[in-house]
């Protein structure tokens, strides 16, 4: 492995090497001054329609203002992490010129794209990859044709498929897991955007499957969750004390939070009302505002 | 202090990857243990933890009246270096008249049909190894259900283990 970044924030040091691998080191409790990460949306627009969507993105969503966004994210220093997604991100048209800036400025940027969109948008991908304005890819699992996965497998080995525990059936996992090198990140249901009228009994019945079958996939592929699915299924149950201190990254808005880059606004997390405009203060008087209780 | 994100970038668009359970899941002893009584019947659930497998074990060896076996499973990780506890148990907490009119005793834990354990309970106190790497590794688990569920769960893993069943 090696070493892409490492800065101070704060009372701590993280240091983030080739593969994605996250250090952070601290002593006593974490005093952070910025965001190790921040999820971005950068527009509203997609054409994928899906039924669940928290986003609620359509084909009348607007891209958002990326100059606009690389002023409000200056103050970052180089090493923080950006999740780049949508709406379909591929779809703006100066996304390539914001990741050169990212890039020129050391922050790390990572792209989530649906993976009904790898046919059209496959040279582009592969161009992001090569010239590495992107380091992590996840991919937003909907279909169980693999076809247009396997090339970007040959060029990183970042790829990380994101999948909807209640969406997606617990069984996607057994196919990916026969790709190769498998990078899952399992994702809670949001009941948030088109998620609340797609939300039924189903996607309650296919959660209870997810929870009794997830165990059986440790030691196959590197597993991730985020904090919904966490609290979904339960995760802590598969980890020692000691394990889970080591190995849990810390609660939303602690060490992450998200910007809208379409309505100008930051939240604690994607799913969150709570909303300030850029108007209103600088990222990092918003960051500052948290409580945060790991601290 | 120090916190690990192994081996994946942060991708996620909706909130934080929050936790990661890499490949190379490693053997992690506490430096305390509590074997407590557990009520493990026909509910489908999945025991990972050392706390739900210690209590598994020391539920189906008391009720299986193999207390010598506990103590030496006690005296063993207490020679690792483990500050172990045990919850006492409460026999006659309760009783209650059977279908045949006989008085069964409760002793406030149990495992459904507890007398099926034997192949499990006699290779993890008599291999030490296989009893470490029950209780401590991360990569052992427990599947508990009932033969009254449609839907069975296989314990389908590619890496080295070993493999119980406790039927009914």
């Amino acid at each position: 492995m090696e070493q892409i970044a490492k800065y101070r924030n704060g009372n701590t040091t993280v240091t983030i090497m080739n593969d994605g691998t996250k250090i952070r080191e601290y002593e006593n409790a974490p005093e952070i001054l910025h965001p190790e990460s921040i999820d971005v949306k950068i527009t509203d627009y997609c054409d994928m329609g899906c039924a669940y969507c928290h986003e609620s993105s359509t084909t009348k969503g607007v891209h958002g203002d990326l100059n606009k966004l690389l002023e409000v994210i200056a103050e970052l220093p180089a090493g923080v992490e950006l999740a780049i997604g949508g709406g379909n991100p591929l779809s703006h048209p100066n996304l390539v010129e914001f990741l050169q800036a990212l890039k020129a400025n050391g922050i790390i940027a990572n792209l989530t794209v649906n993976q009904g969109h790898l046919k059209t948008f496959q040279d582009m991908i592969t161009y992001l990859i090569k010239d590495e304005l992107v380091k992590g890819v996840g991919i937003s699992i909907t279909s169980n044709n693999f076809n247009y996965i396997k090339p970007l497998l040959e060029i990183t080995d970042n790829i990380v498929y994101h999948i909807i525990a209640g969406v997606n059936k617990v069984e996607v996992v057994e196919k990916l897991i026969e790709l190769g090198n498998c990078k899952v990140l399992v994702l809670g249901y949001k009941l948030f955007g088109f998620g609340v009228k797609f939300h039924s009994k189903e996607v309650d019945a296919e959660l209870k499957r997810w929870y009794k079958k997830l165990p059986s996939f440790i030691g196959k592929c590197t597993l991730s969750f985020d904090n919904l699915a966490i609290e979904q299924l339960k995760v802590k149950r598969l980890f020692t004390y000691e394990g889970w201190n080591k190995f849990y990254m810390g609660d939303d808005f602690c060490f992450t939070m998200y910007i809208d880059a379409v309505k100008q606004e930051y939240a604690p997390t994607s799913r969150s009302n709570k909303r300030k405009s850029f108007a209103e203060c600088s990222l990092l008087e918003y960051f500052s505002s948290r409580n945060c209780q790991t601290e | 202090m120090k916190q690990i994100r192994k081996g994946v970038f942060e991708t996620n668009s909706s909130s934080t990857h929050s936790i990661c359970i890499a490949k190379d899941a490693e053997l992690t002893i506490p430096k305390a243990l509590h074997f407590s009584f557990g009520e493990f019947g026909w509910e489908c659930d999945t025991l990972y933890s050392v706390s739900e497998k210690a209590s598994y074990l020391y539920t189906g060896l008391m009720a299986n009246k193999r207390k010598e076996d506990v103590d030496k499973i006690v005296e063993l990780l207490k020679d690792k270096g483990i500050e172990v506890t045990t919850e006492e148990p409460i026999y006659k907490k309760y009783t209650y008249k059977g279908n045949d009119g006989g008085e069964y005793i409760d002793n406030g834990g149990y495992v459904d049909h507890s007398d099926d354990m034997g192949d499990f309970l006699n290779a993890v106190c008599e291999d030490e190894s296989k009893l470490m790497s029950y209780l401590f590794s991360d990569l052992s688990f427990i599947i508990t259900g009932n033969d009254n569920d449609d839907e069975d769960v296989d314990i389908n893993v590619d890496y080295a283990h070993d493999e119980y069943y406790k039927g009914n």
